[in-house]
């Protein structure tokens, strides 16, 4: 779904969070309008830093992050709730409220990221249903499984009907099974053209779907599957990963590319976008 | 706008029901403190109010020395006048202050000359520089030596209550207030920490500073309200207290009335905006800490 024009770039990006640590050093990507990309590598590789780094939840030491053409680093903070409307983010934890409902979670979000009751009841319908919760919208998270509590945390950064979606870890607690329940989830969204980005470790699942990967190690990019070339100089063959996608596995839910067609009802249904405040 | 600020209020509602015990402390630790407070405030206004009325009683007698020519008793009164302090000088001739004390005294008075000096009675307007000016009336020639007659002691009793109620007022009251301001913003953080998920949630989709951290704002600023409110309260049940005792005495005058909408509204505001002050310390830097 890529259409060329880049989306999110690092510029130099450097972060350290001591003294002597560089998280993430003299960074350059490019990640194009409309792409899925992995980012892999092994815990404290830098994967979260660049995610962070996206969503302004910390800044850089020296370079420059860029979403949607804007240098994000350069915002003043009063600007950063305006920004992250412009993205989901699905956290590794879930982050999910114990006391409320599936549906209630969701609609919390909504509310709180500025949306009327109106809105957030007409636009709810089909995430729950794009999720695939709609049968469980009334469960409390202790009543679902890993993979649903991770398809509600999807549901909840699709309120703001973002063209980027940032996941950590989004299969770090997953069963092989569920892990793929939420992967077909994050392509169905990539499909309409979300561009997606997941830090992941989980090779099998991200093997399986064949797309970008770029790999980190220690803060510097080792790897970049769409630039193959540009790293010639790794020798290690695991350290590579396929370059051409695998063939895409069957999943057990049909429901997945159905997704596409009812947000994007949804889209034309949902009423004017809240102006920032 | 009436959506956002009932989601706002509902939530403020969702972190006063988050710690409701270490609020109702607060808000009695509030009302304690600006009872106290207040209390000392009302009764520090009361002692100066006695001491600007015995000031506007208060007199000054000045003796000049015999023989003094009735011009330069004129340009001793225009010294006096111009001395910082002074409210009115009048000249009392010799003559007259003895026909009254003839009229006074007649027993002690018969067979005797006129032994009084000229003088002046000297009213004041500020009742602390009486011991300064005193001084520099008795420096000028052409008064007595021990010339100058005061209350000095009663003034004395008077500045030494102002001063006791001054520094009790800041010890206390500020002790008090250290107390209520650390335990509101106790609270405060307790409260942002008891929410801390909802308030991740609410930073990951992109809420507003404002529906972020409004709540936990209201949260200080109510405690304090409600605190100023119970202080005001109890004030005026105090005053109300105080006033039937002063009525069943012979000996003391009627109090003035509770000014009951200045001390209400001086309460409530000063309660909710040290609340409210309290809750930015508690808040400040604390969006690092809520991720």
């Amino acid at each position: 779904m890529s259409n060329g024009k880049p989306y999110v770039e690092f510029k130099d990006v450097s972060v350290s969070y001591r003294k002597h640590s560089e998280a993430v050093a003299k960074c350059n990507l490019v990640i194009d309008e409309g792409e899925f990309v992995f980012l892999v590598g092994k815990t404290g590789a830098g994967k979260s830093t660049l995610l962070k780094l996206i969503s302004r939840e910390i800044s850089p030491q020296s370079g420059g992050v860029f979403v949607g053409g804007k240098e994000v680093n350069k915002q003043l903070s009063i600007f950063i709730p305006r920004l992250r409307r412009k993205m989901g983010i699905v956290p590794q934890d879930f982050a999910l409220l114990p006391k409320k409902t599936v549906a209630e979670n969701i609609a919390y979000a909504s509310r709180a990221a500025g949306k009327t009751k109106r809105q957030t009841r007409r636009r709810m319908a089909f995430i729950l249903f794009g999720i695939h919760l709609d049968h469980k919208m009334n469960n409390f998270p202790d009543e679902l499984s890993g993979g649903e509590k991770q398809r509600v945390a999807i549901g909840r950064a699709l309120i703001n009907d973002p063209p980027l979606l940032l996941a950590d870890e989004p299969t770090g607690n997953l069963d092989p099974e569920h892990s793929m329940e939420v992967m077909q989830l994050l392509m169905n969204l990539n499909e309409r053209g979300t561009t997606v980005i997941v830090a992941s470790h989980d090779m099998m699942v991200i093997e399986q779907l064949g797309k970008r990967v770029i790999r980190i190690d220690d803060g510097h990019v080792i790897y970049d599957s769409k630039y193959p070339e540009n790293f010639k100089n790794l020798t290690n063959s695991e350290d590579r990963l396929p370059s051409t996608p695998n063939k895409f596995i069957d999943l057990p839910d049909e429901k997945g590319s159905q997704l596409v067609e009812d947000l994007s009802q949804a889209d034309i249904e949902q009423e004017e976008e809240q102006p920032d405040v | 706008m009436f959506d956002r600020i009932t989601f706002i209020l509902g939530e403020w509602l969702v972190t006063i029901r988050r710690n409701l015990g270490m609020v109702l402390l607060g808000i009695i630790t509030v009302a304690v403190c600006i009872f106290v407070s207040g209390g000392l405030t009302l009764t520090y206004l009361g002692v100066l109010k006695y001491g600007h009325d015995l000031t506007d009683k208060f007199e000054m007698r000045v003796f000049l020395r015999d023989k003094v020519s009735p011009q330069q008793i004129s340009v001793v009164a225009n010294q006096i006048r111009m001395m910082d302090g002074v409210a009115t000088v009048n000249w009392i001739p010799r003559d007259k202050a003895w026909e009254k004390l003839k009229i006074e005294y007649p027993e002690n008075t018969r067979d005797l000359d006129n032994v009084l000096p000229d003088a002046y009675k000297v009213v004041l307007r500020d009742l602390s520089k009486s011991d300064q000016l005193a001084k520099e009336i008795q420096a000028m020639p052409d008064v007595q030596p021990d010339g100058v007659r005061y209350l000095q002691n009663t003034q004395k009793k008077v500045e030494e209550s102002l001063k006791f109620l001054k520094w009790i007022g800041l010890v206390a009251g500020g002790l008090l207030a250290l107390v209520s301001g650390v335990l509101i913003f106790t609270v405060v953080r307790l409260t942002a920490m008891s929410r801390r998920l909802e308030l991740r949630i609410m930073s990951l989709v992109g809420a507003t500073y404002t529906t972020i951290y409004t709540p936990l704002l209201l949260e200080g600023a109510s405690q304090g309200l409600l605190g100023g409110l119970v202080a005001g309260l109890l004030l005026r049940l105090s005053y109300a207290q105080l006033h039937a005792v002063v009525r069943g005495s012979q000996f003391l005058s009627d109090l003035p009335p509770f000014p009951n909408n200045q001390v209400f509204m001086a309460c409530a505001g000063l309660g909710a905006g040290y609340g409210l002050l309290c809750s930015i310390l508690a808040l400040f830097n604390l969006r690092g800490k809520i991720r």
